[in-house]
């Protein structure tokens, strides 16, 4: 595979798409969960979106019938008030790289990307650590006979009554893709050589 | 001759007999679809919803039952003039319902006519009215929550019978007083026998004015436009016995020109008696009444739904009398208004309509609902029946789909049957009154199904399903009273009195204990805080008749004295959950000669 050479407008159009991507990975929700049952069908499915720094949807009504699942529901987890921060830092290094000029701006994208690269691993491992929490950290008012479970990150499992659906959301598709663009940023050979990595 | 010989041919005749008199039963249908055809009519799959929603009045049950068509499924009854329990409806003092029922009258009631709201003619989904023809009162239903909103007590009048809404945009309630009796009542006197139609402010139920008429004011409707107020008027002879009520040969449909009622009312040409404006038509310079002559004893009084005809149903008279509406002010003699009187049956009682030009008749004494063309019965046309159909069994009521509105549908049409006898499994020398849905769509009706119902509807109307579906809430919007999660807590008001303010949610009281002193006048807020649909609690108290019901969101207060010592548990009485039997409290009564100073709030 070839990659464009990164001629300096690239480099600054990637930095500034980053960017871009960055921010609307700190608003938007980055992850979702769906759980239906037959008593929560169509509009009343229950939801739960993960935000960079807050978890929002049918809580209320999550924890009323945690009552008899027992499981450990964290709303409150340190990585919610780390988020921000990270996230923050992130913005500013790839401002840096959007707006420096690029021959000075190489080591800003990089460190861009490798903050992306840990963000998602760190806030995929930190958020199925959560999920395993959830299911076997169980208090004693729990239903019993019920074992104990880890939801997917992605993907669909049945939970007790309900049928559990996981997926990334438009602020994890933002990092997803703000990964890629400072990827290629980031290792794209500078113009006029071209680095070919297809070799 | 060899009778054995001829036994295979007995048999084979009885055989013949049987199925003959087993087809005959099966051919009332009016049709020759099979049983599988007429029940897929019926059929709503499993989690689908029905076309329409069916108010049906309760009669002396007080209350409507809501039933869904084309299945018949009962839905909900709405309790109304008498307490209900299950729904935590009037049952204990203290509670709002309770409260505005006992303010009104007894705690019983017999409803008759349910009537929809109105804009430009067609049912807009926001309240139904229902009168309770015992104790002379209204009340007004809010569709939003399905839950009687305000009622009413209308004086001067006695047995509020014929009920409707003055179209097409709700201007008014009419109310008519069937029986006659003195104005105001007081000392009995004959002589100052009067009846009267009221008229109501729809949403406070406030009577605006009565108008006397004479006679018993029966069933009653109104113009299209909101100019005529109609009624049927028997007992012109203003006699006090079934056989005195029946010697006159002309009875009478009297149209009241409202216009013309506020212009009296506008000039002061009333008597207030007992705090309502009272206009005699036989006293104001203004036109306010006209009396068209019908034969005797008529009942029904239907308009048609283009607005033109007012048909007065014979009740005693096998015909229907059709009235133009506009010749009413026009004619010298209002007999001359009459444009039709055709013949359909014996003890015709009500006339439906279904938009295409067809009447439907119920015939009590036939047990038959009768169609018939209005225009060929108005043009003289011998040939103006079109149908009928035999019910199970004296039919009173019959109601089409959206016949009251100006644009029906002309689907379905309900027979509302009095008796219903051999219909049902036995269940003791009363039997459950009967409706059978008629699919009144073809050219010939479809008798397609029948079900039950407690005693006892009187007449129904109709609603499609998708113009008050999405109208319904599901959750309540929490009250600025409402006891909010974290907030439960008992309040010493007084030396005798405490307030107790309570939350419910799966699967708790947001008190698992509370302690008053004996003779205590507690008063307990309760808020269901749930917030999502159908997941209603109740709060009942043993040993003091207290089950309050709580709809998600829905605040409610009761009052009570404890005056037994002792432990009472409370618990909820709507299932909710998996935790449903251990959703309960304790209310603790220490006796009275306990020092107060030791009781313990919680």
């Amino acid at each position: 595979m070839t990659l464009p050479a990164m001629t300096d407008r690239n480099r600054r159009l990637a930095a500034l798409a980053v960017l871009a991507l960055l921010v609307a990975s700190m608003i938007l929700p980055l992850w979702s969960t769906r759980m239906e049952a037959p008593q929560y069908r169509g509009d009343e499915q229950l939801h739960v979106y993960v935000y960079s720094n807050r978890v929002e949807g049918d809580l209320g009504e999550l924890s009323t019938l945690n009552q008899y699942v027992g499981v450990k529901l964290r709303l409150d987890g340190p990585e919610l008030k780390g988020a921000p921060w990270v996230f923050g830092l992130l913005t500013v290094f790839a401002a840096i790289a959007a707006f420096l000029p690029p021959a000075r701006s190489r080591l800003a994208s990089r460190v861009v990307f490798a903050g992306v690269v840990i963000t998602l691993l760190c806030g995929a491992t930190i958020l199925q650590y959560r999920l395993y929490e959830m299911g076997h950290d169980r208090g004693h008012t729990t239903l019993a006979r019920m074992d104990d479970f880890t939801a997917p990150i992605l993907g669909s499992k049945k939970i007790a009554n309900f049928t559990v659906h996981t997926r990334p959301e438009a602020g994890g598709w933002a990092l997803l893709v703000a990964l890629a663009v400072s990827g290629w940023a980031t290792f794209a050979a500078p113009s006029p050589q071209t680095r070919d990595f297809s070799h | 001759m060899d009778t054995r010989a001829m036994r295979p041919l007995f048999t084979a005749l009885l055989v013949v007999a049987l199925l003959a008199s087993a087809g005959c039963r099966s051919g009332d249908t009016g049709s020759t679809d099979t049983n599988d055809d007429l029940a897929s009519r019926v059929y709503v799959p499993i989690g689908q919803w029905d076309k329409y929603y069916a108010f049906l009045s309760g009669g002396q049950s007080g209350g409507v039952f809501v039933y869904g068509l084309p299945s018949g499924r009962f839905i909900r009854q709405i309790p109304v003039f008498e307490p209900r329990a299950g729904y935590g409806y009037a049952n204990v003092p203290g509670t709002e319902s309770y409260e505005r029922l006992r303010a009104t009258g007894p705690t019983w009631g017999d409803t008759h006519h349910p009537i929809l709201s109105e804009t430009n003619g067609d049912y807009d989904g926001r309240y139904l009215w229902i009168n309770d023809k015992a104790n002379a009162r209204v009340a007004r239903i809010d569709l939003s929550t399905f839950e009687t909103k305000a009622m009413t007590h209308v004086p001067n009048l006695q047995a509020a019978h014929g009920i409707a809404v003055v179209s097409p945009d709700t201007s008014y309630i009419i109310l008519n007083g069937e029986f006659r009796s003195e104005i105001p009542r007081g000392k009995p006197d004959q002589r100052a026998y009067g009846a009267v139609m009221a008229f109501l402010d729809p949403v406070s139920l406030d009577v605006l004015f009565e108008v006397l008429v004479p006679g018993n004011v029966d069933i009653n409707d109104s113009s299209k436009d909101g100019r005529w107020a109609f009624a049927t008027v028997y007992n012109i002879e203003k006699a006090v016995t079934v056989e005195g009520m029946i010697q006159a040969d002309e009875d009478a449909i009297v149209a009241i020109d409202i216009p013309q009622a506020e212009k009296a009312l506008e000039s002061g040409e009333y008597e207030t008696v007992d705090g309502v404006k009272i206009i005699d038509p036989a006293k104001t310079k203004e036109k306010v009444l006209y009396v068209i002559p019908v034969p005797k004893n008529p009942h029904g009084c239907d308009v048609s739904p283009d607005g033109k005809y007012v048909m007065g149903t014979g009740k005693l008279s096998p015909t229907v009398t059709v009235i133009d509406i506009s010749k009413i002010d026009k004619v010298d003699n209002t007999r001359d208004a009459i444009v039709a009187q055709p013949e359909v049956g014996l003890g015709p009682l009500h006339t439906t309509f279904d938009g295409r030009g067809n009447a439907y008749t119920s015939l009590f004494v036939d047990s038959q609902i009768v169609k018939w063309d209005i225009a060929k019965a108005i043009a003289g046309d011998p040939d103006y029946i079109v149908d009928r159909v035999d019910v199970h069994y004296n039919v009173g009521h019959t109601q089409a789909t959206l016949a009251e509105t100006m644009h029906p549908t002309g689907e379905y049409l309900i027979s509302l049957n009095k008796l219903s006898k051999d219909q049902f499994l036995p269940v003791g020398p009363t039997m459950p009154e009967s409706q059978e849905l008629i699919d009144i769509s073809g050219e010939k009706m479809v008798l397609l199904s029948e079900f039950p119902a407690e005693p006892e509807p009187h007449d129904a109307v109709f609603m499609r399903a998708s113009d008050l579906q999405d109208k319904v809430i599901q959750v309540e919007e929490l009250a600025p009273e409402a006891v909010a999660l974290g907030e439960d807590r008992v309040e010493r008001v007084g030396p005798s009195e405490v307030d107790v303010y309570m939350t419910a949610i799966r699967s708790k009281f947001g008190l698992n204990e509370f302690t008053v002193k004996q003779g205590d006048k507690v008063t307990l807020r309760v808020t269901n805080v749930e917030t999502i649909r159908d997941m209603s609690h109740g709060f009942a108290l043993d040993q003091y008749g207290i089950n309050i019901a709580l709809d998600p969101g829905q605040t409610r207060e009761v009052t009570f004295v404890a005056d037994k010592p002792g432990t009472y548990w409370y618990y909820c009485t709507w299932f909710c959950s998996a935790l449903h039997l251990e959703m309960r409290g304790r209310m603790l009564v220490e006796p009275a000669d306990a020092d107060a100073d030791e009781v313990v709030q919680r």
